[in-house]
């Protein structure tokens, strides 16, 4: 018996001798790469001035890693050795953030195991600054990339359509920017943030409204440059400012808003989002008559915001919507069935569509969006700015009304009422087909920022 | 002796007691008359404006005058908006049809358009648990010659004059004798209203 017991006690030490053992070849194993550590999750997280991306770990450990900045084309490469990726990871990850394209994934080697992260970065940008860090979760390790630089701004091109001048500054669309006219003599000009010139830029033109280009730094916020282009004119003209793909488009001349449009390049920018449009009135209900009198004379506000109501339907499929229409033909919706099905959709965003009016034909003119819920009223700003810069239309600004479509509709939602059908002037915009795109586009263009926008807040309020 | 001044004193409580009955009844009654006449000519719950000197309140001693703010349109900066008037009401109709028939009828103010479409006219109007029904002929709405702005001034001006008289919280559209869901494809009408200022600018 007590053999047996002294027998145990002996073996006792040398079973914890094999566990330590075990344990230390283990550790050595792992720290030396010969065990792989699993990426199972990568978070991307948008930022002011800055998006982080966060990698996950399936034992919870950080990761190792290396990185380095490639060119043609522009990206940054993060190397993780000891680490290979859950093949539930996809393989491209797109990014909403200015400078960057997209995030790659891929295994580089296996025994050395070394899993890769690719940052495909903006031509038109200089590079973000980076640095890995440790996450506040366990095995989160952190790749922050900051603000990148601003744009180096090209010289513009310049051509005249129509008699219309057109100039177009490549790469700049998606820069913030303010447009205002001057006087004396009558200047159109453009600030574009985050935009840097080598150097000033002057040019003169002997046709066409515009006299001289003249392109300078602003003084402002060092991190933030400013550009300013300044089109000087021979006489005051309307102008509109569009996105034209990457390039941004000033154009000045007499109806500007009449110029043909290339083609809509849709980017996806709208996958998932679940989109009402509302064109107001219909049926018996004609809406708003260009001319009042027994029987009222067309054309009639119903059939106007019907066709830019299915102009926006195309374009908001195209970059990948869920688009409902309350009405897709000539027919009457009640008030409150328009916004019962924005509720019924759970919308990301309701749009409903009109012309204005007023009692004296001639007397009032222009664009305004209405908005109701404290939610909308970003949403609104962000429409009509887009409107005023594509139409050169009067800006009417944002309103709050307690409109019945917008009003009943729970998520965000805004009424636009893009020119008025009894001012001559307006009514001539509103049946133009190349107008009618041009509205759709810039109500397009502001719900992209907003959704986008949306999203940011949501992501930096965590 | 003592039973005597017991005797003395009995009188002098009773009649202090009755006195201060009386002079706490008189108080209550002084209070809560006016709203009891109130209640008994408007059949309505008092609004919050019935502490407001403006609005004089009429009594069974006879109609003292009502002044009631009217909407008038008006176009300020390129924009339709509607301005606010203070206007004595004229005597012998309920204050809510008089204030309406003022809108439809009465004077102009400068520099403002009525608010109703031409050829409007008004029915009649009811007050019932501090709504006011407006029963208008169909050329409110056949008249109306549409734009965002302008519905809400032609409704408002309507809501906003009605629910500025005491008693009246919320104001419902009825055409011809029928409750109706709009006018011109904006603000339902299917239910009360209440008072809106949004596009109410000061008169100049």
């Amino acid at each position: 018996m007590s053999g047996s017991v002294t027998v145990w006690r002996g073996r006792r030490p040398r079973l914890a001798t094999v566990g330590v053992v075990c344990s230390v070849l283990v550790f050595a194993a792992q720290t030396a790469g010969w065990a792989a550590r699993a990426i199972t999750r990568v978070d991307i997280r948008p930022g002011a001035g800055k998006t982080v991306l966060a990698l996950f770990t399936a034992d919870e450990q950080r990761l190792e890693a290396t990185s380095f900045s490639l060119q043609d084309p522009p990206r940054l490469v993060f190397d993780f050795p000891g680490a290979t990726l859950d093949p539930d990871l996809p393989l491209e990850i797109p990014v909403v953030a200015p400078a960057l394209r997209a995030i790659r994934l891929g295994q580089f080697s296996v025994e050395p195991d070394i899993a890769r992260l690719v940052v495909d970065l903006s031509e038109q940008r200089l590079p973000p600054s980076w640095e890995i860090t440790a996450g506040v979760e366990p095995g989160e390790t952190l790749i922050v990339l900051r603000q990148p630089g601003p744009v180096l701004l090209a010289p513009p091109n310049t051509e005249i359509v129509h008699g219309v001048s057109v100039v177009r500054i490549p790469g700049v669309a998606q820069l913030r920017r303010s447009t205002a006219t001057l006087t004396d003599p009558p200047r159109v000009y453009a600030d574009l943030t985050d935009a840097v010139l080598e150097e000033g830029y002057r040019e003169e033109f002997s046709a066409g409204a515009i006299r001289e280009i003249r392109m300078a730094q602003q003084p402002a916020d060092p991190e933030h440059p400013i550009a300013r282009i300044v089109l000087e004119l021979r006489e005051e003209q309307a102008h509109i400012v569009f996105a034209d793909g990457p390039d941004l488009i000033l154009a000045v001349g007499p109806q500007p808003w009449a110029l043909p449009l290339a083609r809509h390049q849709a980017d996806n920018r709208l996958e998932g989002k679940r989109i009402v449009i509302d064109p107001g009135h219909g049926g018996d209900d004609i809406g708003a008559p260009a001319k009042f009198g027994s029987p009222p004379g067309g054309p009639f506000e119903k059939d106007l915001v019907l066709e830019i109501g299915h102009r926006l339907a195309k374009l908001l499929k195209a970059e990948g919507a869920q688009v409902s229409m309350t009405r897709e033909d000539d027919t009457y919706i009640g008030l409150t069935e328009r916004a019962a099905l924005a509720n019924h959709q759970k919308a990301h965003a309701l749009i409903s569509i009109h012309c204005n009016s007023c009692d004296t034909p001639n007397t009032l003119q222009g664009t305004s969006v209405y908005w109701d819920h404290q939610h909308s009223r970003g949403f609104a700003q962000l429409v009509q700015r887009e409107l005023i810069a594509a139409l050169a239309t009067d800006d009417k600004g944002v309103r709050n009304a307690n409109f019945a479509v917008i009003r009943r509709a729970k998520g965000p939602g805004i009424l636009v009422e893009t020119a008025y059908i009894n001012h001559d002037g307006d009514r001539a915009r509103l049946v133009h087909p190349n107008f009618q795109e041009r509205a759709a586009r810039a109500i397009l263009q502001g719900l992209i920022s907003f959704l986008s926008a949306e999203h940011h807040g949501v992501e930096s309020g965590q | 002796m003592s039973g005597r001044r017991r005797g003395s004193r009995a009188p002098w409580i009773i009649i202090l007691v009755l006195v201060t009955a009386l002079a706490a009844a008189g108080t209550i009654l002084y209070r809560i008359y006016p709203e009891y006449q109130r209640l008994r000519t408007q059949e309505t719950t008092p609004g919050s404006e019935a502490a407001d000197p403006e609005y004089a309140t009429p009594s069974k001693d006879g109609p003292k005058p009502v002044v009631a703010r009217l909407y008038f349109a008006r176009i300020v900066e390129g924009q339709q908006r509607m301005v606010a008037i203070s206007r004595e009401l004229p005597a012998g109709l309920p204050p809510a049809q008089a204030a309406l028939e003022e809108l439809l009828r009465g004077e102009v103010p400068r520099g403002c358009d009525r608010p109703l479409p031409r050829g409007t006219e008004l029915h009649s109007v009811r007050v019932a648990d501090g709504v006011a029904l407006a029963d208008f002929s169909k050329q409110l709405a056949s008249g109306f010659r549409g734009g965002s702005d302008n519905e809400g001034v032609t409704i408002y001006a309507i809501v906003n004059t009605l629910t500025t008289l005491p008693g009246i919280d919320g104001a419902q559209i009825l055409i011809e004798g029928e409750p109706i869901q709009e006018i011109g494809g904006h603000l339902y009408l299917g239910e009360p209203l209440a008072f809106d200022d949004e596009l109410v600018v000061p008169h100049p």
